[in-house]
């Protein structure tokens, strides 16, 4: 049976996932073969052991992780690979393999544990294969196969599950062998993800439910737990702080959404309905054979309640696996979060094998409880099936999710050939600015931080290094610096492209059109053209299915649609500021914050923009009966695509009335804040200064903003971003997340930073805003400067 | 047939679980419920940015602005730089090998500068007196009076007043010397090397445009005194960047694919160790070799005293 078994999982194994041996490396993959390169190709091995010493391949500007033993892994693919993706992957493969063997040999052992009295020998077999198998196929699975990086779910499941294995045996006989193993696999399990340190509390809990004697249990599980406390101040001591995880702004939000996260249950659907909709789109015959598998499954769990004599010895073992669920998940709590695109599906790789055996353990009738042989045998063909339905869909979902990855891997190889043909025509003394670098390509992570095109586009999965030819002008994914991109586009020594992420192309008439932009800033001065406006139901964005909603068709009363047409040679740079007025009859009511929204959204129905880009919301104030707003279109990625949009889609609430539109210079609308000095702009796009900038200084100028009287200055803290928090680069209120603010006194002019100001090597923003003589913030913050402050040898 | 025992609370709270789980599992295969969309990690965060009051909507008014594009630096000597296969090749101790190429590649790059082709000058347009044109050693031969064409072995080249400029044709491409300036160009086993010995500014240029280096990227570079400019048809090895030819270097640069590299020399070592000039040296009676030493001397002790003597090394 063990054989079949085997023979079976290979197969699927090798069915759902040989694609993958297609993909390519992606996203922070594209910091760790460079690191490799280092180590194993330019004779450095010294840096693998700075792994044990020091956070995971030196990183502490994302994420502060310990994974010693996952990197180790990749070494000896690089060694035997060198920048052949393929074979990374067909040891992920093979990774996966092993650990679906240990979850049915693991599986069959528990069951076998559990039925004291007697053994229902083919129960434990088709309960463990099924558990087996759709741990196999799991859709969430294709992440933790198919992305290089993930290997480190794949590692520390390995022996996490070696590791239960060995003490689930132990617990039998008390080999001294068996502990030793069990003891070792552990030590590699904390050492490749943190979601291990879980691992001495399932251990206690097998211990003692095979024991029930806590003493006994505790005996056993102190040096496990003398082992997890040793590792954990190893592990504080080479990161320099106990907790790690993602840090900076994408930590911080990860922190502060983490209530919305536990209690909205999105993530447990996407567990249920695991199916990658940005790259399976027509998925309802798959969805609608999950649903019938899902009925299937209460409806014998109904009957198994209704037909067994002693379900609660079975339940007793459901409990104690859903409890090893909710352990998991603990560790797991600040990444908790998977996208409708499966993104972040990893998650949930070692947490299925407890969770599929807390389900299949009540769904699979026994014949120790069920005495009727008759019925037993009916509910355990219906649960064999059931469970077949759900394999098979998993599996064709599955295969079709690792699809995503090898078509993710064209497009990645694709972009990266262009940018070197571009790069190859320019002369040598010019470098390429690129924007709009996909973040998500097919659901699949891609280039979400620029830093993640250095591995890209440099050795060894190049022959040059094309990295230092290179400023990516993606540190955001939703805005643009403009002031940056214009400072670039008047630069003779820079080229500055764009990625069209629909045509997956460079376009390479950006850089005309700002300068022509920049020529004609004074045109196009007159108002817009308003006609009447139609009159459509307001749709909630957030959770409509339909992402086009420029495309809103839904008559109403909610909301009234104006139409505006920019002239195309006014679209770079430029924002829009509208005036609106409240009818008379709305003049004394009081609307509330949710129906006071204007929605500005892009005519994007011939596609030629980022895939998933919400349209600009805007709380108009509740009170107020006449206002001015602006629209600051010059910060949207979107609004920068590659052909002039054709119109502006404005929803206003029924209540306003839109009275002018222009188009306005964004220049004129906001201060302006540069560098001063020769500091370069780095391939990441952020300011480097060298070692020997003992102050960085700056220019600013505010003049131009009616009432200025004085500036504010604020740097972010260490790695985070203010766009981040707000979504916008022009807030109009200080941020609680800055690190410090000056206050200067003249509306421009010149102003200086010592570097000691800056508490650590790390990524800072610094923004500026006028202010009234009051001290209140005029306007909106400037485009910021993004710098990086490093010492040499700590990126 | 429903069987019956005695209720105890266990199996009662049993029962209401299992059949909560049961509830889970209807709700999933019914239901198709609208979740908002999460900031999660790999999306942009969902926020409504706030509003903006705007005082004045008049035309864009002048923006007097106080240097605010960030000059580049003029002397940004930009020749594709690329990682070097061999750490071995890089001077210093650190562990980031990136970083410490990177250094010592900086200070390399310091002594390479490229320049438009059009810089580089025509030899067909080339006239004066050629009589300050000084060439010994290797073998070479006499197009006209300021063009030569050099195949292979060690050549020294001396342009001095009132000669203007020489060009020399070479495998790999040409180089030009204007007054004043001596060079020195070896080819030896596919590998050239041209030695800039005493020619400062833009006095000496060079331009690859044969063999690998043939197509649109050619480059047209001028080379510092003190710097050793090396071209090869193949990848450079480390033997081949560091040869056994009794000179001292420093601060190496790979360039261009590994077929070009620049790296700094002691010209100390070079006088001493180069056989043309040996020759030079004892030739007692010629005066123009007595002037080139002497300038050659006095351009040693100078980038002695201003790059220092330091990290300096010979392969043994």
């Amino acid at each position: 049976m063990f054989y079949i078994v085997c023979i079976t999982l290979a197969l699927l194994v090798g069915f759902v996932y040989y694609p993958s041996l297609d993909a390519y490396f992606t996203a922070d993959d594209f910091w760790h073969i460079p690191h490799l390169y280092q180590a194993l190709s330019l004779g450095h091995p010294e840096l693998l052991w700075q792994n044990f010493c020091g956070p995971w391949v030196g990183k502490t500007t994302f994420y502060l992780f310990y994974r010693p033993i996952t990197e180790l892994s990749l070494a000896a693919d690089y060694f035997l690979y060198g920048k052949n993706a393929a074979g990374y992957h067909l040891t992920s493969i093979l990774f996966h393999y092993a650990n679906c063997v240990l979850v049915y040999l693991i599986g069959l052992k528990i069951l076998s544990l559990n039925d004291k009295e007697s053994i229902d020998t083919r129960r434990s077999q088709l309960v463990s294969f099924l558990v087996a198998a759709i741990f196999a196929v799991h859709p969430c699975q294709a992440e933790a196969v198919s992305w290089v990086l993930a290997r480190a779910d794949l590692v520390g499941a390995f022996f996490c599950l070696i590791s239960v294995y060995a003490a689930l045996f132990y617990a039998e006989n008390k080999s001294k062998v068996l502990y030793a193993v069990m003891l070792v696999s552990m030590l590699f399990a904390f050492g490749s993800k943190e979601l291990c340190a879980a691992l001495p509390f399932i251990l206690l809990i097998v211990f003692y439910c095979r024991n029930r004697d806590i003493k006994d249990t505790l005996k056993i599980m102190q040096a496990p737990f003398a082992l997890l406390i040793t590792f954990l101040i190893i592990r504080a001591c080479a990161l320099g702080t106990p907790l790690g995880g993602y840090v900076g702004t994408h930590g911080f939000k990860l922190n502060e959404s983490f209530l919305e996260r536990i209690f909205i249950p999105y993530v447990w659907w996407k567990l249920a309905h695991p199916i990658n909709e940005h790259f399976i789109l027509d998925y309802v015959f798959y969805d609608t054979c999950l649903r019938y598998a899902y009925i299937v499954v209460a409806l014998l769990i109904v009957l198994n309640v209704c037909f067994s004599q002693s379900i609660q010895r079975r339940f007793a073992l459901t409990l104690v696996s859903f409890f090893v669920v909710m352990l998991l998940m603990l560790v797991n709590f600040q990444v908790w979060t998977v996208c409708n695109s499966m993104a972040g599906s990893r998650i949930f790789y070692l947490l299925l094998f407890p969770l599929l055996l807390c389900i299949a353990n009540i769904v699979v009738p026994s014949s120790i409880d069920i005495k009727n042989q008759k019925t037993n045998k009916i509910l355990s063909w219906s649960a064999f099936f059931a469970g077949l339905l759900l394999a098979g869909t998993f599996s064709i979902l599955c295969n079709l999710g690792v699809q995503a990855w090898r078509s993710a891997a064209i497009k990645t190889q694709s972009m990266q050939k262009q940018i070197v043909q571009k790069i190859d025509s320019m002369p040598l003394s010019k470098k390429l600015a690129i924007i709009n670098l996909p973040p998500i390509i097919d659901g699949t992570v891609s280039i979400f931080v620029p830093d993640f095109l250095f591995g890209l586009m440099s050795p060894p999965l190049l022959d040059k290094d094309y990295w230092h030819r290179i400023i990516c002008l993606d540190s955001d994914l939703k805005t643009v610096n403009m002031q940056n991109i214009k400072d670039l586009a008047c630069d003779p020594n820079v080229e500055i492209v764009f990625w069209d992420q629909n045509i997956n192309s460079l376009d390479q008439t950006l850089g005309p059109r700002l300068r022509q932009a920049e020529l004609d800033q004074h045109k196009y001065t007159e108002p817009l053209k308003i006609d009447q406006p139609e009159y459509f139901k307001k749709l909630d964005w957030r959770i409509s299915k339909n992402k086009d909603f420029y495309q809103n068709k839904k008559s109403g009363a909610d909301i009234a649609t104006y139409r505006l047409c920019p002239p195309q040679e006014a679209q770079i740079g430029r924002d829009l500021i509208l005036t609106l007025s409240k009818k008379i009859e709305w003049q004394n009511k009081k609307l509330s914050k949710a129906e006071n929204l204007l929605y500005v959204s892009f005519d994007d129905s011939d596609k030629r923009t980022n895939i998933d880009h919400p349209p600009l919301m805007f709380e108009l104030p509740v009170d107020a009966n006449s206002i001015k707003v602006v629209v600051p279109l010059s910060q949207e990625k979107s609004w920068l695509a590659v052909l002039p949009k054709k119109d502006l889609r404005v929803d206003l609430p029924v209540c306003f009335k839109m009275e002018e539109a222009c188009i306005v210079n964004c220049d004129s609308l906001k201060a302006k804040l540069a560098l001063a000095g020769k500091i370069e702009q780095g391939p990441n796009g952020y300011f480097t200064p060298d070692n020997s900038v003992k102050k960085l200084t700056f220019n600013y100028s505010c003049a131009h903003m009616k009432d200025a009287c004085g500036a504010l200055v604020e740097i972010s803290k260490p790695n985070c971003f203010f766009t981040v928090y707000t979504g916008t680069l022009r807030d109009i209120k200080s941020s609680r997340h800055a690190l410090k603010s000056i206050k200067l006194n003249e509306p421009q002019g010149i102003f200086s930073i010592p570097v000691s100001e800056f508490p650590q090597p790390a990524y800072y923003q610094i923004r500026l805003a006028p202010v009234s003589k009051e001290g209140r913030i005029i306007s909106a913050f400037g485009d910021p400067v993004s710098m990086s402050l490093f010492t040499p040898n700590k990126n | 047939m429903i069987n019956k025992e005695p209720v105890t609370n266990i199996r009662r709270y049993t029962k209401i679980a299992l059949l909560g789980a049961a509830t889970v599992f209807l709700s999933l295969s019914v239901l198709d419920p609208q979740f908002p969309v999460l900031a999660g990690p790999y999306s942009a965060p969902v926020t409504a940015p706030p509003v903006v009051e705007v005082q004045t909507v008049a035309p864009p008014p002048t923006i007097n602005i106080i240097n605010p594009a960030i000059p580049l630096p003029n002397n940004t000597p930009f020749v594709n730089p690329t990682d070097v296969s061999n750490p071995n090749i890089i001077t210093g101790g650190s562990l980031n090998a990136l970083l410490n190429q990177a250094n010592g590649g900086n200070l390399a790059l310091a002594g390479i500068q490229q320049v438009p082709d059009s810089d580089f000058p025509d030899f067909n347009t080339l006239k004066g007196d050629p009589a300050g044109i000084f060439i010994s050693g290797g073998q070479f031969q006499k197009e006209n009076d300021f063009v030569y064409n050099f195949t292979k072995g060690e050549i020294l080249v001396s342009v001095r007043k009132p000669s203007d400029t020489c060009i020399i044709h070479m495998p790999y491409g040409s180089i030009a010397i204007t007054s004043n300036g001596d060079v020195l160009v070896k080819f030896t086993d596919g590998v050239l090397r041209v030695f800039n010995l005493d020619a400062t500014g833009s006095t000496l240029k060079i331009q690859l445009d044969k063999g690998p280096f043939a197509g649109p990227a050619d480059p047209t570079v001028i080379v510092a005194a003190g710097f050793e400019l090396v071209a090869c048809d193949h990848k450079l090895t480390r033997v081949e960047m560091r040869p056994r030819d009794g000179i001292k270097r420093r601060h190496f640069k790979v360039l261009d694919n590994g077929h070009m590299a620049i790296s700094e020399y002691s010209l100390a070592s070079v006088l001493d160790a180069s056989d043309v000039i040996a020759d030079l040296k004892q030739n007692a009676t010629g005066v123009k070799e007595r002037r080139i030493l002497g300038d050659m001397s006095k351009m040693a002790a100078v980038l002695n005293y201003k790059n220092g003597t330091q990290g300096f090394s010979m392969q043994d």
